[in-house]
């Protein structure tokens, strides 16, 4: 397994964007026949360093990268994604690149087919011949045969279970001749138990052979497991690189998500400054949401259920994909949803926007450009508008009701306030929305929300892409209004420092479910716990206090 | 492109050209104008029998007297004519004949062919007196502002059908 | 059983409707049943090479091409030119085939990577861009031919001199491939011929499948990232396909006005869409899934259903006009009729698939998970 040289080695990779350093200076070697985990959170720079190793042409379309690959032994400076699949680098992709109607053969063999020689190729072109489909099924069966599984060569995708789609995928980036380094982006993440098992053993088979891995996963416990070496990355650094056996998953949850001790000590008392409020327990449930599910590409929610009490500031985690987005999504009925959702001891109706907003909640989406804002009307427009619709504000009947005629100046004032409460830059309220800068739409769209008045306020995600002065306005402000309204607040956010310098409890979801409820008093390795879905041991662990 | 494969599909190309042509040749379409009118060779005058049965291409015959034409609408250079000839000695004439390509009428003259005139005589463009004589042709005008027709039924044909 | 009982009426709702319609209207109709045999013969001959064109933009994953209008119009130029130029017969219709043959694969160009710039939104594209090159066509014909275009023979034209009239006459190739040979069973007149094509363009198709392209235009159509993304190229296989289609129907027009006789310039090749993807959909087929068996199936029943619908409206009502009502109300109606199936049945597969979503522990979940994925 130890070869003299490495058949990957990177040094030194760096990369930003547009002057947003997501990757600094990270080394790392990988040896022939070596399984190396890589693990960190969203954000940490995975993928961005995948895409640079697999020569996605996002990376130099923005300036390229900084640092040296040297594969197999030579300098690498992949343009596309094909140079490096020529090279010998595969890569098996978290979605699945499956073509649905095709056969397990058609798939691994897909636009590497054998041909039938043909006459009409002088004239036509080389695609003209007829598949040689007996040179093909022999082809996918040895690839098969490597893997160590049984998968019928003849079995259409779509009717495949996944545990088969994924080892489809392998053998296909296993049919090429040179291949020499798999890369597998959370490849255990749709599979049941037993089918990881296989998969890992499967794993195992392809390194003994001499085939060099790069595993990442959330899945610590697999990792620990599978692994020979492990690589964190944490904010686009390199933080550790030691050898699997002997390390405990709570040992890498706490280096992906820590931060350094100073930071950690200010950020754990300014948390602790924070008056708690009176107990949590004495306070009464205004939301209270069983048996959750929504149908949110990407961030499919499955079963959570959850009681959100009056008054409180609370806020949802966890890493990108896993279904945060989807609980508030699903709630106010802009996904397709199912479940019980109850506000102050009556249902809210799914799947119909206006029914949530005319039961007075609110949402402030994480898709500001798309969802929250009407780009080509004026900010007093946007943040008018949904005050208007549902609550009628702004409007003066006329000829007793007959018409609703708009206020304009009421609308225009209103919009100062906010452009004045909010600090928005812009040139006036009849400015367009669309011409704002990405810090001051949002401010807009949280305008818009606290318009409402709201008794419930769902914000997705409320500092994304705002500078550091205004992430502490937007949040300032949410803490003002729930202090002083008594606005109930739930926060979805990916970034764990937010929620626990504004939240009263964070809950965390992993695939869908709430993992676990914590105050946000408690350390941070354990919301890194459950935002990668450790053992329930460990949790509990946890909760009860250890450290 | 192979210098190999840009050859063949040079050739492909030529051969559909070539083909076209071939086509063209052996598709065009004449009118025949199968005239018993005496005519002069050479010459001498030659007339038509009284009465004779014609048949072109093995189509069935059609009787004519004298001084007659009839319309044979047919295609492709190479012809034959069948004279059946009733009247005063019997016999029966059969001939081949070729249209020139681009010549769209042609009187094939009976009485050329009967009385062994050389085959360059047989065959004379067919040139369509300038006033009063109708041509054989009759083409109804149509109306003239394209009216948006319903889809055609079979039955409708537009042009006129003179015997076929 | 009753899922399956329940599946195969779903899987088939459109053609078991046609059916059941049919089979009432054939004998209030009172049409007999010889003279229904013998013009479905005919138009079997007719139409089928057109609706065998519309099958490989399904198969790319680009729905029912709208566009082969464009074809349509391709070979009525080859058919007004061999007219002008008096070219009969076989050879005629072989040469209106070649000169369809470069306007057929430019417009065909042309029409696929306008397509390729609206993808998702290939049918209503071709539906436009058929009515747009209309436009173009009629300038061709009405006053480019004759002036620019030189054309031989004055009887074509229009009494002002330029442009084609409405009614082209076919005289010269009329009926020449149904009667190429001639075959009489039972009483009836089967075009044998072109019989034989419709044969060995169907079996181009099924060889086409199983070439290269063939498995490239599948893929593209199933699903455009993953196949690019293994270095197919999916945009020039998508023109590819309506190229083929273009020029197939370029042919099958040709053939199908061979058979009428007559050209009316103006509207012979409008109708052919809506008529030809009409007869598709109500043979079985889906936007996107067709084969030949639906192409027959469907020609058949739309067809009859034409052929009774004035008789039989006659007979029901007292009034034979109608028919032309029916015709127009069947082809459109069937269109949208399949368009709302289809997406009827998309949206139950995507609500059986969510149920597994619902509650549910942790494997079901994962297998959900798995089949969403």
């Amino acid at each position: 397994m130890d070869s003299a040289e490495p058949i990957l080695s990177l040094k030194g990779i760096g990369k930003s964007f547009y002057g947003n350093r997501v990757l600094a200076d990270v080394s790392f070697d990988v040896g022939a026949g070596e399984i190396i985990g890589l693990v960190g959170e969203n954000g940490a720079g995975k993928s961005t360093l995948m895409k640079i190793l697999f020569g996605m042409p996002v990376i130099s379309e923005t300036g390229g990268f900084e640092g040296s690959i040297y594969f197999n032994g030579k300098e690498a400076r992949f343009k596309t994604p094909f140079d490096a699949l020529d090279a010998g680098i595969g890569m098996v992709h978290q979605e699945f690149s499956l073509i649905p109607g095709f056969t397990t053969t058609e798939n691994i063999l897909l636009n590497r087919e054998s041909l039938n020689s043909s006459v009409l190729v002088d004239v036509f072109g080389p695609r003209i011949s007829t598949l040689d489909r007996a040179t093909m099924e022999s082809r996918a069966k040895s690839a098969i045969a490597k893997l160590g599984v049984t998968l019928d060569p003849n079995m259409l995708i779509k009717e495949m279970p996944v545990g088969h789609k994924q080892f489809t995928e392998i053998a296909r980036e296993l049919c090429r001749e040179n291949v020499k380094l798999i890369v597998l982006d959370e490849p255990t993440a749709v599979l049941t138990e037993s089918e990881a098992e296989v998969l890992l053993s499967t794993l195992r088979l392809l390194a003994s052979e001499g085939i060099a891995i790069i595993f990442i996963s959330h899945r610590l416990r697999e990792v620990v497991e599978l692994c020979d070496r492990v690589v964190v990355l944490r904010d686009g650094h390199k933080i550790e690189d030691f050898p699997a056996k002997g390390s405990s998953t709570k040992q890498i949850a706490s280096l992906m998500v820590g931060r350094s001790m100073e930071a950690q000590a200010k950020i754990d008392a300014a948390s602790a400054a924070r008056s708690t409020q009176s107990d949590s327990d004495a306070r009464e449930t205004i939301l209270s949401v069983e048996n959750l599910w929504v149908d949110m590409p990407g961030e499919t929610v499955r079963n959570v259920n959850l009681s959100v009490k009056k008054g409180e500031i609370f806020g949802i985690g966890g890493l990108a994909g896993q279904g945060k987005l989807g609980i508030p999504n699903g709630i106010m009925g802009l996904s397709p949803a199912g479940g019980s959702v109850v506000l102050n001891g009556t249902p809210v109706e799914l799947n119909a926007p206006r029914a949530a907003l005319e039961r007075n909640m609110a949402f402030v989406s994480e898709d500001r450009r798309g969802v929250g804002l009407l780009l080509d009307e004026g900010i007093d427009w946007n943040i008018a508008f949904t005050a208007m619709q549902v609550q009628n504000q702004f409007l003066k009947p006329i000829l007793g009701g007959l018409f609703l005629w708009r206020s304009d100046a009421a609308m225009s004032n209103l919009a100062e306030e906010y452009i004045k409460l909010l600090e928005i830059k812009c040139t006036g309220p009849g400015q367009r929305a669309g011409n704002l800068s990405g810090g001051n739409q949002q401010k807009v769209c949280l305008a818009k929300a606290f318009a409402l008045r709201p008794d419930v306020l769902f914000v997705s995600e409320p500092t994304r892409g705002i500078d550091i002065g205004a992430k502490h306005l937007v949040l300032d402000t949410l803490k003002k209004y729930n202090s002083e309204y008594g606005t109930t607040i739930v926060m979805v956010s990916s970034e764990l420092e937010e929620l626990r310098s504004v939240c009263d409890r964070i809950a965390i979801v992993y695939e869908g479910r709430i993992e676990g409820i914590l105050p946000h008093t408690a350390p941070i390795e354990d919301f890194g716990i459950l935002m990668a879905g450790a053992d329930r041991d460990e949790t509990t662990v946890a909760l009860v206090g250890g450290n | 492109m192979t210098s190999r494969s840009l050859f063949q599909r040079s050739c492909v190309l030529l051969g559909f050209i070539a083909l076209s042509v071939y086509l063209f040749y052996i598709g065009k379409g004449h009118m025949l104008l199968i005239d018993t009118n005496a005519v002069t060779i050479n010459g001498k005058e030659l007339r038509s029998p009284e009465t004779i049965e014609v048949s072109i291409d093995g189509k069935p015959a059609e009787s004519m007297g004298r001084a007659e034409r009839i319309l044979v609408l047919v295609g492709g250079p190479k012809h034959s004519i069948t004279i059946e000839v009733l009247s005063g000695e019997d016999k029966t004439v059969e001939k081949q004949f070729t249209i020139p390509t681009f010549m769209d009428s042609a009187v094939v003259s009976v009485p050329a062919i009967l009385g062994d005139a050389p085959p360059e005589s047989w065959i004379t463009t067919f040139t369509a007196p300038p006033v009063e004589e109708a041509p054989a042709e009759q083409m109804q005008h149509e109306q003239d502002t394209p009216e948006a027709a319903a889809q055609a039924s079979p039955d409708a044909t537009g042009a006129g059908q003179p015997k076929p | 059983m009753s899922s399956k009982l329940r599946n195969f009426f779903i899987d088939n709702a459109v053609v078991i409707l046609f059916v059941v319609l049919i089979a009432i209207a054939i004998p209030v109709s009172g049409l007999p049943g010889t003279f229904l045999m013998q013009e479905i013969l005919t138009r079997l001959g007719r139409n089928t090479f057109l609706v065998i064109a519309l099958l490989l933009p399904i198969m790319a994953g680009m729905g029912l091409n709208f566009g082969m209008v464009l074809g349509a119009m391709a070979g009525q130029l080859g058919l007004i030119f061999i007219t002008d130029w008096n070219i009969v017969g076989i050879p005629g219709l072989l040469l209106a085939m070649i000169i369809s043959l470069p306007i057929s694969v430019f417009l065909g160009w042309l029409c696929g990577s306008i397509m390729n710039l609206a993808k998702g939104r290939e049918m209503v594209t071709g539906f436009i861009l058929a009515f747009f090159m209309n436009g173009l066509y009629m300038m061709v014909v009405l006053y480019a031919m004759g002036s620019i275009i030189p054309i031989m023979n004055p009887e074509l034209l229009l009494s002002r001199g330029y442009g084609i009239r409405n009614v082209v006459g076919l005289d010269g190739v009329r009926q020449s491939l149904d009667t190429l040979i001639p075959l009489k069973i039972a009483g009836l007149n089967i075009p044998a011929f072109s019989f034989l094509i419709i044969a060995a363009v169907s079996y181009f198709i099924i060889w086409f499948r199983k070439t290269k392209i063939g498995q490239d235009m599948r893929a593209a159509g199933q699903d455009r990232a993953v196949s690019g993304a293994a270095g197919i190229p999916v945009e020039q296989t998508r023109i590819l396909a309506i190229i083929i289609s273009t020029v197939l129907a370029g042919i099958g027009q040709i053939i199908f006005l061979q058979n009428l006789g007559t050209i009316n310039t103006t509207s012979s090749h409008e109708q052919i869409g809506m008529f030809s993807i009409a007869a598709l959909l109500i043979g079985g087929a889906s936007v996107t899934k067709a084969s030949i068996p639906n192409v027959i199936v469907g020609v058949i029943l739309f067809h009859l259903l034409f052929l009774v619908s004035p008789m039989a409206g006659k007979n029901l009502i007292g009034s034979g006009m109608l028919g032309e009502y029916f015709r127009q109300f069947v082809s459109y109606g069937v269109i949208a009729l399949a368009l709302v199936l289809y997406e009827w049945k998309r949206v139950t597969q995507e609500n059986d698939s969510r149920a597994t979503l619902r509650g549910g522990g942790a494997p079901a979940a994962k297998e959900a998970k798995g089949g969403a994925a």
